[in-house]
């Protein structure tokens, strides 16, 4: 429909109605002579304005959202629809209605009824102006209409459409005409099925492929044979016919050149061809494919970890720190010590939520490796003091992780032996994904089967090809499997989106599956044998959280929490200080505590429940571990006073008073392992426990139990703590006794590395006259010898190892000598030659200057040495090649000359003098 | 994150429901919140609550729809509610009221909404059985006698049932409550106590007349019976712990009631009466006198008309009675407590046997208004003596616990609250005879054990009451059902481990409110040995009563050498009391038919768990 035709049709009544709404100035038509030049002008008026894409805006904003879906209805069908197909589509075959909507949308200059002439019986179509569908962004699920595709072609396209493919008779000219013929013969069932039987063989086969693919593929897949990577290019007739001539095949998204161009049956064809041929008159609602939620699909359980993920982490690296969580040997964190933190974590979460924030933390160095076990480091807390700036972290550090990988299983790629190999590339595959999620819309539910339909073609084009597998495993994914884990795990875990499920047990299966219709079990991908696939659907919901970060382009997501704009409320807020202590020791923290106060929390008390509000208890096992992690009753009692909304309950003080007072009485180190205790009631309950009594070796003045060497005194320590003991444990490594001396437990291999280091530093002090260790050094060295004959045995190891440092000092010291040395001749000489001037001149040499004869040229090159010339000589090479080079000679000895050739960089070279042909002093 | 500071409400993805109780909103909160949850748990700032699938069905019976539950929940809620719970609560409540109990020429008849839910419901191995006979797809003759139990299996598989089969009347009977008691004081329900007995009678309509009734001990749970009963109007069964609670029901029925004394049975060990009202024990009902053997007198039930069956202490039904109960649906049923907290964990089918929880008022609100008394609840620890560590630290943990229970320091404590108290009326409650024999010997006290005769005990509350003693010695006979008025300190030496529905009971001996002129305060001391696991066993006691608001005060008491000496003196005793007991054979032995409270017995005790 032209907006300036339609316009004309129009009474000056409708025109200054139509000039109200839009909020346009009225026309000046004070010289118009009459109504008909005061119509023209109005509509003149009209007709620029209405192109304006901002006044557009103004008046659509105006619609009731029946008046709005309609438009958009419209829009989807390429504008222009028969008024009865929208009467029963739309309005549910309430023709009164219709007409009622339509006339007042006229009024404002949205939609209006057009007559075609052509048509025998006058056929009306409702439409929308050509130039309002430029405004219209439909989102990519409402894309991909016959009538859509259809308004994109010339005339002359749509002719030949209609006379060579349809083979139907023309009776008009017109660009409207001809797209009511081709949606009219192609959307009835009945002409399609017979269409489709006359189709040429090859167009036939390629419609099924594109049947199979749910009428989307790219060209360069249509063209291939079953065979991996053959190409059947016979087949590129039949795809062209059906595109320009067939009026079944259209592209949908240019792919830079055909092979990648995105085909698509149109999706009402589509749905015909898929439903055995019934005619497709799916009300507005349920063209929704995405966000039409049935109600057996509407979710049961919702999702939705916006909230908590920050908190999550913190609890994570809080446990990591309380408890000896060990690093794997190919790094990370093992997958029995990831387990015992989810009951900590809030609802639905899986082993690999824990893995992703494991993945996070370490390499983040949020957590480092301090022997054996993984501690919290300092800037952690720092970090998540400023949680806006700590989430857009989170996320960046997702979008541009390849070591997290979706495609594999078990996404950590990093810590997994062997590692995995030939996946794709994630860091593309996901920032497509987020392209398209962009799409969808924010304020409903959306299916993810339906989001699916949308984004596979588009991954299939985008993502290069990685060969299709034979069989999929948990290294490669299909696309699908891929796209659910970004989805409904990493935008979940980020908060970004919300899952809906239809039940609780769905929520161990997301992300967990194989493909192949199989399913990798809960514990450990692979091992023993994938448990059968089950089906699930989920759909899914932008959160706040979500909406807020999508405001933004994924590209600048890291800037998203640095806005200034006042309109955007920040849906990250940690600044709450304050908590509540219960008399019945339960901490109840709010959501937006700050989170540094929530770690510190978490080293005193330990977590029951996470959800809207954090539920944490203080009970004697956490302030004993709170007591083990080095803090003291009295910070404890502080920080809960400092922090808590209400009076710490007697209780709860006397407790950690308790504690800290039990805490202590009984001592354990590891040195051959020991228990200390000075209370001999305490002793005796001990002495006759049945599960310590085996590992007691003996007890020494009635106060030191010692213990069999074969003894786990951690385990001990857990046996102790269960009969209500609050053993101090020792530093596995490191002690100290109650005189204030260190007992150290150190491996052989530590013991003559230390004696190594020690004797290195003595003799960087005796070789180098090195201060730093001052007198102390000797000393240490004797106190680390446990016996003579141990000793030299120890000095003997530690020798190589100290000859090997040795040596690397004094080549690396060497190396940097040369260096600076190098360095400050280089500045010298240009120095001096810039600024100094010479006593002497090339003029100055008496013999021949070029010298051309052995001997000049030897005094030649000593003038040039003594008096800092360069020279230029003929050189004959080995291979006989002659060649001119600028030299600054530095010596000359045993017939050659050595020095810096100016036309290689300066580099340092050696000729030999007798093949210097001459020498010309510069 | 949008959140209202102004709003009391915090409601939580597991359907838990945090209620401020300093919040100006706080009471119209509490009023919506306790139409469709659970109160769990009311320590002081902050009111647990629990939307439960049995609390929605509750709140859908009484025409609440799923819809005002969320916008009660989205009116008060602080931070945004959780759409899980606003999905589950349109899902529960959606389940009501689906399935209809209902009588039809006499039979009674499961109706469904649907062909697919009712093949659901046969599908359901728990549920086929009761299913007697298919009058159509939709409707199932059931059995009179299933219907409790079919209830049962219904509630269980999440398909509650809409009983609209109504109650069997019983035989009538015109019972008014007096103006002025018969001691001559006025009398006239509590608020509370009137909204307790309508709410639970329903006006005689079929969603009335079953349901539990919890209340704080002390707050007239006795007089609420009553008040039903009065509005029943029907013959009455009444089935209590105790021989001494029988005869308090009796006496307060003749005190408050136009019923005269031949109107009210005792059903007992001594007697057998069966009158208009009836009163028993538990332990009379599940008396036989050999494990094989039927239980003799559970025909009770069905031994008259009975209009009303009312379930003293209903959180210690012992479980043969949970069968019966299942048997005699077509009764209306009362059950009446202050803890209803199983260690068993069976308080569900409590619920479903004998209906929903219909009314609860936390102890700290009736304190608050005066109507129980306002209790100080202090935790004495006291060290074990030098003399008994080395045993103590050797013995097994069961031993170790008795023994920081008989811990003889704790009597000089009890001196100490003896003298800190002198006009007050005293109950020092213990666990062990050993103890008990020895404090009622130090400070001439009369004491009530299970051997105690009945007429002997009632000879000693009477006097009592009558402040001719002031300080009586009691062991756990004395834990429940009890009213001692004006007993206002509780001294509490030992108790069964970690009881929390001991710990509570014993502290409601001393609510009872106070008389005019006596301020209404009660003392509660609870005397533990520190650094042992009695320690522990206490924290766990203490739970429920912290849950309720009541915080403990910590004290602790030191031990010179003094004390060491008399501790010793005071050890030896215990041990040759202990030693003389046991030739006895006595060990405080528990009642015949212990009621099934789901507590360990002494007999085997799990020491380990806390």
């Amino acid at each position: 429909m032209k907006l300036k035709s339609i316009l004309k049709t129009q009474p000056i009544e409708t025109l200054r109605s139509i000039e109200e709404h839009w909020g346009i100035t009225p026309a000046d038509d004070g010289r118009a002579a009459n109504d008909s030049e005061r119509h023209a002008v109005c509509m003149g008026h009209l007709y620029q304005r209405m192109q304006n894409r901002s006044l557009w805006e103004k008046a659509i904003a105006r619609l009731t959202p029946e008046e709005n879906n309609l438009v958009q209805y419209l829009a989807i069908h390429g504008g222009d629809v028969e008024k009865s197909e929208v009467a029963a589509r739309y309005f549910g075959g309430n023709a009164r209605r219709m007409e009622e909507v339509v006339a007042s949308l006229s009024l404002r200059g949205i939609v209006f009824f057009d007559r075609v002439p052509e048509v025998p019986g006058g056929l009306v179509l409702a439409g929308l102006p050509e130039p309002f569908l430029r405004y219209i962004d439909l989102p990519s699920f409402w894309e991909g209409y016959l009538g859509n595709f259809l308004k994109e072609r010339s005339v002359a396209e749509l002719r030949q459409i209609a006379t060579q493919g349809l083979r139907v008779q023309p009776e008009g000219f017109t660009k409207n005409y001809f797209i009511h013929l081709i949606r009219s013969s192609l959307l009835d069932p009945k002409f399609l099925r017979k269409y489709m039987e006359r189709l040429p063989p090859g167009a036939q086969q390629v419609l099924d492929i594109m049947a199979e693919r749910k009428g989307v593929c790219v060209y360069r897949d249509l063209l291939e044979l079953n065979v991996q990577k053959r190409y059947d290019h016979s087949r590129g007739d039949a795809i062209n016919w059906l595109l320009g001539t067939g009026g079944l095949l259209f592209t949908a998204v240019p792919g830079g050149n055909k092979y990648n161009n995105l085909l698509m049956v149109p999706r009402d064809v589509m749905h015909i061809l898929s439903n055995h041929f019934e005619a497709d008159d799916r009300t507005f609602q349920e063209l929704d494919s995405v966000t039409l939620v049935k109600k057996e699909d509407s979710p049961s359980v919702v999702l939705d970890n916006s909230g908590t993920i920050l908190r999550d982490l913190v609890v994570f690296c809080n446990f990591v720190d309380r408890y000896p969580v060990k690093e794997l040997a190919t790094g990370g964190i093992g997958k029995n010590d990831l387990k015992k933190v989810l009951p900590m974590l809030s609802r639905h979460k899986t082993l690999k939520y824990a893995e992703f924030l494991s993945l996070f933390c370490i390499q983040k160095r949020f957590l480092v490796a301090t022997g054996d076990t993984y501690r919290v480091s300092n800037g952690f807390l720092q970090w998540i003091e400023d949680a806006p700036r700590a989430y857009a972290d989170l996320v960046s550090w997702w979008l541009k992780s390849a070591e997290w990988n979706e495609e594999f299983i078990e996404g950590n790629t990093v810590h997994m032996e062997p590692p995995p190999t030939g996946l794709t590339s994630i860091v593309a595959f996901r920032r497509t994904t987020l392209e398209i999620l962009n799409d969808m819309p924010r304020d409903r539910w959306c299916v993810f089967d339906g989001f699916l339909e949308q984004a596979l073609p588009v991954i299939e084009q985008e993502i290069p090809a990685r060969g299709e597998p034979i069989a999929y495993d948990k290294h490669t994914r299909s696309n699908e499997l891929v796209i659910e884990s970004i989805v409904a795990e990493c935008m979940h875990w980020l908060g970004m989106l919300a899952i809906g499920l239809k039940s609780d047990k769905d929520a161990d299966l997301i992300g967990m599956r194989l493909g192949d219709g199989k399913t990798a079990k809960a514990r450990g991908a692979g091992r023993g044998r994938p448990r059968k696939q089950q089906d699930f659907e989920f759909t899914f919901r932008f959160t706040d959280l979500g909406r807020y970060v999508f405001e933004h382009h994924p590209e600048h997501w890291t800037e998203v929490f640095r806005t200034t704009d006042e309109n955007l409320v920040m849906p990250i807020r940690y600044d709450e200080s304050h908590f509540i202590v219960q008399p019945t020791h339960d901490v109840i923290v709010p959501p937006d505590l700050k989170l540094k106060t929530f770690y510190h929390l978490n080293e005193m008390a330990s977590i029951k429940t996470m959800d809207v509000m954090a539920i944490l208890a203080i009970t004697k096992e956490s302030v004993r571990e709170g007591l083990d992690a080095g803090l003291r009753g009295e910070e404890m009692l502080e920080f809960l006073r400092r922090g808590s909304r209400t009076p710490v309950p007697n209780s709860m003080v006397q407790l950690v008073k308790e504690c800290s007072e039990k805490h202590g009485e009984v001592n354990m180190g590891f040195a051959g392992g020991y228990i200390v205790i000075d209370d001999a009631p305490l002793l005796e309950q001990i002495r006759i426990n049945k599960k310590i009594s085996p590992h007691i070796k003996d007890i020494v003045d009635n106060r030191l139990v010692l213990l069999n060497s074969d003894v786990d005194v951690k385990r001990l320590a857990r046996e102790l703590q269960k009969i209500g003991f609050m053993p101090r444990l020792a530093s596995e490594h490191v002690h100290v006794k109650d005189d204030d001396l260190f007992h150290l437990s150190l491996s052989r291999e530590d013991m003559y590395t230390l004696i190594a280091a020690v004797r290195y530093a003595l003799e960087c002090k005796d070789a180098r006259g090195v201060p730093a260790a001052e007198e102390r050094l000797a000393p240490l060295l004797e106190r680390l010898k446990p016996d003579t004959r141990t000793f030299m045995a120890l000095n003997d190891l530690a020798e190589p190892l100290l000859r090997m440092w040795l040596r690397a000092s004094d080549s690396a010291v060497e190396a940097q000598v040369q260096a600076v040395e190098e360095k400050y001749q280089a500045q010298l000489k240009s120095f001096v030659s810039a600024s100094v001037p010479r006593g002497l001149s090339r003029h100055s040499f008496d013999g021949p200057n070029p010298a051309e004869e052995i001997d000049d040229i030897e005094r030649l090159l000593k003038f040039a040495i003594e008096n800092e010339f360069d020279v230029e000589i003929e050189y004959v090479k080995s291979n006989r090649e002659e060649v001119r080079e600028v030299v600054t000679p530095e010596s000359v000895e045993r017939l050659r000359l050595l020095g810096r050739c100016r036309s290689r960089d300066n580099a340092f070279a050696v000729y030999k003098i007798d093949r210097i042909n001459s020498a010309k002093l510069l | 994150m949008n959140y209202n500071p102004k709003n009391p409400m915090i409601v939580q993805g597991d359907l838990t429901v945090l209620l401020e109780t300093t919040n100006d909103l706080y009471v119209e909160a509490r009023d919506a919140l306790a139409r469709f949850a659970e109160l769990e748990k009311s320590p002081d700032y902050i009111h647990h609550y629990r939307i439960t699938p049995l609390s929605l069905w509750n709140a859908a019976s009484s025409g609440m729809t799923a819809d005002q539950v969320c916008e009660a929940l989205l009116r008060f809620a602080k931070y945004p509610v959780p759409e899980t719970v606003q999905i589950r609560v349109r899902e529960q409540a959606s389940r009501y009221g689906r399935l209809k109990l209902i009588k039809e020429g006499g039979r009674l008849i499961l109706v469904g909404p649907d062909k697919p839910t009712m093949v659901q419901i046969q599908r359901f191995r728990t549920v086929k059985g009761f299913l007697r006979e298919q009058i159509d797809p939709l409707r199932f003759v059931i059995a009179d006698d299933d219907r409790g139990a079919l209830k049962q299996a219904l509630i269980k598989v999440e398909y509650p049932v809409e009983d609209l089969a109504g109650y069997t009347d019983g035989a009538p009977l015109a019972i008014t409550l007096r103006n002025k008691t018969l001691t001559g004081r006025d009398f006239g329900l509590r608020h509370y106590q009137q909204d307790a007995a309508e709410i639970f009678y329903a006006a005689g309509g079929a969603s009335g007349g079953s349901g539990v009734l919890v209340l704080p001990c002390g707050a007239g749970k006795t007089v609420i019976g009553i008040g039903t009963m009065a509005l029943v109007q029907q013959c009455t069964l009444i089935l209590t712990t105790n021989i001494t609670a029988l005869r308090q029901w009796k006496s307060e029925i003749l005190d408050k009631t136009n019923l005269t004394a031949d109107q009210i049975g005792e059903y007992s060990g001594e007697v057998k009466e069966l009158k208009p009202v009836t009163v028993t024990t538990y332990q009379l009902m599940t008396f036989r006198k050999k494990k094989t053997d039927e239980f003799a007198h559970m025909d009770i039930f069905n031994a008259e008309n009975w209009g009303l069956i009312i379930y003293d202490e209903v959180h210690m039904l012992p479980a043969p009675v949970f069968r019966t109960v299942a048997h005699i649906q077509a009764r209306r049923r009362l059950g009446l407590t202050a803890t209803l907290v199983r260690e068993d964990g069976l308080e569900d089918d409590v619920f479903s046997l004998i209906g929903p929880k219909k009314f609860d008022v936390p102890w700290k609100n009736l304190e608050e208004q005066g109507w129980i008394a306002k209790a100080h609840c202090i935790e004495i620890r006291v060290p074990l003596p030098d003399c008994m560590r080395m045993d103590h630290a050797s013995a097994d943990q069961r031993e170790q616990f008795r023994m920081s229970s008989e811990n003889p320091v704790k009597i000089a404590v009890v001196e100490n609250l003896i003298r800190k108290h002198p006009d007050a009326n005293i109950l020092v409650i213990g666990q062990y005879l050993s103890q008990l024999a020895l404090l009622s010997e130090e400070f001439n006290a009369p004491i009530i054990t299970g051997k105690t005769p009945n007429k002997e005990r009632e000879e000693i509350y009477r006097k009592f009451k009558n402040k001719e003693y002031k300080i009586i010695i009691v062991s756990k006979v004395a834990n429940f059902a009890i009213d001692l008025p004006d007993a206002n300190v509780a001294i509490q030496v030992s108790g069964t481990f970690g009881s929390r529905q001991e710990e509570a009971q014993r502290l409601g001996r001393v609510l009872r409110p106070k008389g005019e002129g006596i301020e209404n305060v009660a003392h509660f001391y609870s005397v533990t040995t520190k650094d042992t696991n009695e320690q522990d066993f206490a924290n766990k006691r203490q739970r429920f009563l912290t849950e309720q608001g009541y915080a403990y005060s910590i004290e602790f008491q030191d031990l010179d050498d003094a004390g060491q000496a008399t501790a010793r003196e005071h050890w030896e005793k215990i041990c040759a009391l202990r030693e003389a007991l046991a030739a006895e054979q006595d060990d405080d032995p528990v009642v015949v038919g212990a009621p099934d409270d789901g507590t360990k017995q002494q007999g085997a005790p799990d020491v380990t768990a806390l």
